[in-house]
């Protein structure tokens, strides 16, 4: 089962492209966008850096498919 | 204090140990492989022609694992499909060559071929995932 994310929001609201949040998480560009299209399923090691990069718990990024992905406060 | 992102000892000496073991782990099935199989790697008259042949595999083996080591967490799971699907095609083309081989329709299976076929059929998965990666 795949988690849903809203990765790709928290991007776009940073202005960063894959390429920058790739490099910032030490991934390839490919995982990013594996990540934000729904393929793949971060380890969670790799989870954690992206809530600690994001300021956010996890929780709040990643979510079952069942709960829809977690919304994004823009304003936060 | 460490950033998450950064590789820590611990990291690298966990990494480096899986590599060992991966290593190990692939050295003993070549090696019980040439045993079973009839390559001739141990005991009796050991060609040097076959032994020559075991360890440039045993060697591209120890490098495959030394890249896989260095990729990020998403090309490590492309790979693992990659020798998954390699591990799935023996499982199911064992029997079948074996059934074939009683009705005399194709020679006996032998370890050789079936690790000829569990690496093309990884390498050509690893290729095509690798390059539908490179594209995304």
């Amino acid at each position: 089962m795949l988690l849903k994310n809203c990765l790709r929001a928290l991007r776009a609201e940073r202005g960063w492209s894959q390429a920058a949040l790739a490099e910032r998480l030490d991934v390839s560009r490919q995982a990013i966008n594996a990540i934000e299209t729904g393929k793949y399923d971060p380890s969670l090691s790799l989870a954690f850096r992206i809530g600690a990069l994001f300021k956010r718990p996890i929780e709040t990024i990643f979510g079952a498919p069942a709960d829809g992905a977690p919304d994004v406060d823009i304003q936060e | 204090m460490q950033t998450p992102s950064e590789n820590s000892p611990t990291t690298y000496r966990r990494k480096t140990r899986n590599t060992w073991i991966l290593i190990g782990s692939i050295a003993a099935i070549g090696f019980l492989t040439g045993y079973f199989g009839g390559v001739g790697m141990v005991g009796g008259i050991t060609p040097s022609l076959t032994l020559g042949l075991g360890a440039g595999v045993l060697l591209l083996a120890a490098l495959c694992f030394f890249a896989h080591a260095r990729t990020d967490e998403h090309e490590q799971h492309l790979d693992r499909v990659a020798v998954a699907i390699g591990g799935a095609l023996v499982i199911t083309v064992y029997p079948a060559w074996l059934v074939l081989s009683l009705g005399e329709w194709v020679a006996p299976p032998s370890a050789l071929g079936l690790w000829g076929l569990a690496v093309m059929a990884m390498l050509g998965v690893f290729a095509v995932l690798r390059y539908r990666h490179m594209r995304a």
